[in-house]
């Protein structure tokens, strides 16, 4: 299938006081058209520096970029900052973590979908209200032809972020970024939008990079997965195989830290320590001083390596058979 | 709005009268006395007991600020001790005149402050933004009186673009009004201008750098529409509350503004009814004063409502 979306080798540069730092290295990822690709991490692991680096909405100021993001033929990173613009919400949209924040709060929700409607459509008022009624009809916002005149302080956090897709959905983009969609939501609302997520994206062939420290959002919605760590992919491969089979011991640490009802009666599992700062990367393995199986030979700079349709930057991976969700699980 | 407009008409009430008690209080304690004024250089005692007498000058203070009171509140500003003018009609004449210089000076201070605050905002940390912030710094410091000074010295005297001193109704004659009103407005409105400058690039500043304005722009909008419509609106709250500190200002700084330009408006008016001591009309002009300050903040009370739907 071809790409709907194309990063090679990204990388992300902060400038800071203490000089230049390095948020994202080299990071590929490839999204199909129709297809739902995760990318998850803990916080601090670059995951939305990514995001932001794509949609080019990162401050030109204090960061730079390198690499490039192709939508077609055309290169989000090289693209003039006025077509740039016009790309953002009708080539390729993004939603947000919190949908009360995201959206203005001093304009009503039809005008907020109307606007993005005719900053890329030469259409009238009323085509651009109408179109905005239906797309709020598509997310499933019940009595959308009242409900264009609310402004979002009146609607829920689950209805919020169904006008947030509605938004970033109206003009049909080709790819669609959830960075954390539905983290600030309840447990059932949760589910609610990530199914619709998943509807629209199989209705119009959306491609979706979607975000999250949750591996059961990943396991739920998505069919690959690209494992983030202290600014680097770790781990690509299919959901299956992670969930299953990880061979990152940062990818199993995630799968661990899953809370699950089998393992009720034991303590939670975390993964020790934290990410490092991006002034203080450790040279090696990024992951090494984290990890229960790191070895002298970790502490040289990791490659990702290519096998099998599936990628993994670790040099021990061979040699380890490491914990997956099943493990967890009385046989 | 119903209840906004009874809760200030309540409060209307404890401020009038504080504010009239208060300045009645400081003449009462201002030396000098306007019955030997009145009386002319060779007046016996007994002719200014008189004059005394008839203005109930000879009367203790809390029943004078008392006749006052109960007439004021019939709609009485009675009449001037020193020209027998009405309190009224002397303000009917003066007013018009200081509220088209505070008019001039507001729409100066709001346009120049908006669009400084915009572009020192949107480049915030750049030379640009240094350049306009030193700018309002020395708009805030520079006194209103020397500006006057330069200004009348630069574009009255020197190239007779503008007239120097006096005013012209806006209604009689709107042209000349809006050429006799540019100097003295620049001069009253130019520290309101840096002030809505330094707040607008502050609150902007805050508001750019927001999840929703992200929003905005990953869905694909004009920065123009970005900063002008969205940014500007959510700033509108914190916008109109300068604006509005602004007129109380400016009504304050127009005495001083009238005094250089020979403009007779409430400034002259109220200085020199102080130094006579001519309490009814100092009286008369703090009401009228107090009205103003209480319509303008009830006016930007609604402004919020209609800015900011959470506030309804």
């Amino acid at each position: 299938m071809a790409a709907a979306l194309e990063v090679r080798n990204l990388s992300v540069y902060f400038q800071t006081p203490e000089g230049e730092v390095q948020a994202v290295r080299d990071l590929s990822l490839t999204v199909a058209a129709g297809e739902i690709v995760g990318l998850v991490g803990e916080s601090g692991s670059g995951k939305s520096v990514t995001a932001l680096a794509i949609m080019g909405l990162l401050p030109p100021s204090v960061s730079r970029t390198s690499g490039s993001a192709l939508l077609g033929d055309r290169d989000l990173l090289a693209l003039a900052p006025d077509r740039l613009v016009k790309a953002r919400g009708r080539d390729i949209s993004m939603i947000f973590q919190e949908p009360m924040t995201a959206l203005d709060p001093l304009f009503r929700i039809g005008d907020q979908i109307t606007e993005t409607v005719r900053a890329h459509h030469r259409v009238s008022r009323r085509a651009a209200a109408d179109r905005a009624i239906r797309i709020l009809t598509d997310v499933g916002l019940p009595d959308p032809a009242a409900r264009v005149r609310a402004y979002p302080h009146q609607l829920s956090g689950g209805m919020r972020q169904r006008v947030m897709i509605a938004i970033a959905l109206v003009s049909e983009p080709a790819v669609l970024i959830a960075d954390e969609p539905t983290t600030s939501l309840d447990v059932t609302v949760q589910a609610q939008i990530l199914g619709l997520l998943a509807e629209l994206s199989r209705a119009h062939g959306t491609a979706v990079v979607l975000i999250t420290h949750d591996l059961g959002v990943v396991a739920e919605t998505c069919s690959r997965v690209h494992t983030m760590y202290a600014g680097e992919i770790v781990e690509e491969c299919s959901v299956d195989e992670a969930l299953l089979a990880p061979k990152h011991p940062y990818t199993s640490g995630l799968i661990q830290a899953i809370p699950r009802a089998e393992k009720r009666r034991q303590p939670l599992y975390s993964i020790p320590g934290r990410v490092p700062p991006l002034t203080a990367m450790p040279s090696g393995c990024r992951f090494e001083p984290r990890c229960e199986h790191a070895s002298e030979s970790c502490r040289a700079a990791q490659p990702l390596e290519r096998r099998d349709g599936r990628a993994v930057r670790c040099g021990r991976h061979g040699e380890l058979t490491l914990p997956g969700a099943a493990s967890g699980v009385d046989q | 709005m119903r209840r906004l407009l009874l809760e200030r008409a309540v409060w209307l009430v404890p401020t009038l009268l504080l504010a009239t008690f208060g300045v009645f209080w400081l003449i009462h304690l201002a030396p000098g006395d306007p019955a030997i004024t009145l009386a002319g250089e060779n007046a016996t005692a007994r002719q200014i007991a008189a004059i005394r007498h008839e203005l109930g000058l000879d009367q203790p203070f809390l029943l004078q600020y008392w006749h006052w009171l109960t007439h004021a509140w019939r709609g009485n500003l009675g009449t001037s001790l020193n020209t027998r003018e009405g309190v009224a009609g002397a303000i009917g004449h003066a007013l018009p005149v200081t509220l088209q210089l505070v008019l001039g000076g507001l729409l100066l201070a709001a346009v120049l402050g908006t669009i400084a605050g915009i572009v020192s905002a949107r480049r915030a940390g750049t030379s640009t933004d240094a350049a306009v912030s030193t700018l309002a710094s020395a708009g805030a410091a520079i006194p209103s009186f020397w500006l006057g000074l330069v200004l009348i010295s630069m574009f009255a005297l020197g190239t007779h673009w503008f007239p120097a001193t006096g005013s012209v109704a806006l209604t009689s004659n709107p042209g000349q009004a809006l050429r006799h009103l540019v100097l003295p407005s620049i001069a009253l409105g130019v520290s309101g201008a840096a002030e809505i400058a330094r707040q607008l690039r502050a609150v902007l500043i805050d508001i750019l750098g927001s999840d929703h304005i992200r929003t905005l722009r990953a869905k694909g909008l004009s920065e123009r529409r970005i900063v002008w419509l969205h940014a500007l609106k959510g700033a509108a709250v914190p916008l109109m509350t300068i604006v509005g500190l602004q007129v109380s200002r400016f009504l304050g700084a127009a005495v001083v503004v009238e005094a250089v330009f020979g403009i007779s408006g409430i400034g002259s008016l109220v200085v020199g009814a102080a130094q006579n001591h001519d309490y009814p009309v100092v009286e008369g002009v703090v009401v009228v004063m107090a009205l103003i300050v209480i319509v303008v903040n009830f006016a930007v009370d609604v402004s919020y409502r209609i800015f900011d739907p959470r506030i309804r």
